[in-house]
């Protein structure tokens, strides 16, 4: 007589947004820090600024993200930083990998 | 994945200590406040002229900071970027040890002053302990091991010097300066590294 199965997490409900390697990083990184700058993120996730310009956009264009063209002394940055949402967002995600990984389904 | 997260949640966190700046502007700090205690034991000045040569050593260590930030401006945010760390208090168990902590050393000194202890000889340890405080909070933050090691020399120095029985000033002024050998060892270690590592890569202005 078979058992009924139980429900186990699974990785379809994540947020498709995040759940792409290189804003994830993006995302993990201004989680841990108040603001990072465009090249800083662009030796962390290794993209190409075009790329990494596409990420940074949908992630502010989904609200997750804020991009601010400033300067430091006479040094041009591209500050970046995690709104609320985002941050939200991003904790959700990480706790929806996490039951994921420790349900055993990430060793299959 | 979640390894790779948090990594690079990691790295953003130590990226304040990446260039080595810190360290060896902390050692220039510390060698300042060596001097501040040789000219304070050797001169025996008046209290009036102490205070005026602390505020300078203030005014140094704000100065040195101030310099260490405009010259980071310069060298590592053209090589490796600009990272804004949180603020300590935003982190609510960094928030409780920090209070806890001033509010353990403030009990310990009204204690003694009640008890009419003599605490002057324990100056060196004292200090030991902020600092050793300070570095393991830094540490705590970090994950750096050398960081945490600053924070167990400084704690074991000051109360070997304090039982040493060199005295406030001679016991402060080797704590000082034994601090700022160890940061200036460790600053010349990771900006040689760093250095080595990294090139200047400068944004440019249309990236978006």
């Amino acid at each position: 007589m078979n058992a009924e199965p139980q429900s186990r997490p699974s990785l379809t409900g994540v947020d498709r947004l995040i759940h792409e390697p290189s804003r994830s990083v993006i995302l993990a990184v201004l989680s841990a820090v108040k603001s990072a700058d465009f090249l800083y993120l662009q030796r962390e996730t290794g993209l190409t600024k075009g790329n990494l310009t596409v990420h940074l956009s949908k992630l502010e264009a989904a609200g997750f993200i804020t991009i601010e063209k400033t300067y430091r002394g006479k040094l041009p940055l591209t500050l970046c930083s995690l709104t609320k949402q985002g941050k939200q967002a991003f904790e959700e995600y990480r706790q929806q990998l996490m039951e994921f990984v420790n349900s055993g389904n990430g060793n299959q | 994945m979640e390894n790779n997260l948090k990594a690079s949640e990691q790295r953003a966190i130590q990226y304040w200590f990446a260039d080595g700046l810190v360290e060896l502007s902390g050692g220039v700090i510390g060698l300042l406040l060596a001097i501040y205690f040789c000219i304070q034991q050797i001169l025996q000045a008046s209290k009036g002229a102490f205070a005026l040569i602390f505020l300078s050593v203030f005014a140094a260590a704000f100065g040195i900071r101030k310099l260490m930030l405009w010259y980071r401006e310069h060298s590592t945010y053209g090589r490796t970027g600009f990272v804004e760390p949180k603020k300590g208090w935003e982190d609510r168990r960094l928030l409780a040890a920090e209070v806890g902590f001033t509010l353990l050393l403030i009990g310990v000194m009204l204690y003694t002053i009640i008890r009419g202890i003599q605490t002057v000889v324990w100056m060196p340890a004292i200090a030991g302990s902020v600092l050793a405080f300070i570095f393991a909070l830094a540490g705590y933050r970090t994950k750096l091991v050398r960081i945490y090691f600053l924070a167990v020399f400084c704690l074991v120095l000051g109360v070997f010097l304090a039982l040493s029985g060199l005295g406030d000033l001679w016991g402060s002024a080797i704590l000082s300066l034994g601090t700022s050998l160890v940061l200036f060892a460790f600053g010349i270690v990771t900006r040689t590294a760093y250095m080595r590592q990294t090139k200047v890569t400068a944004e440019q202005p249309d990236e978006r």
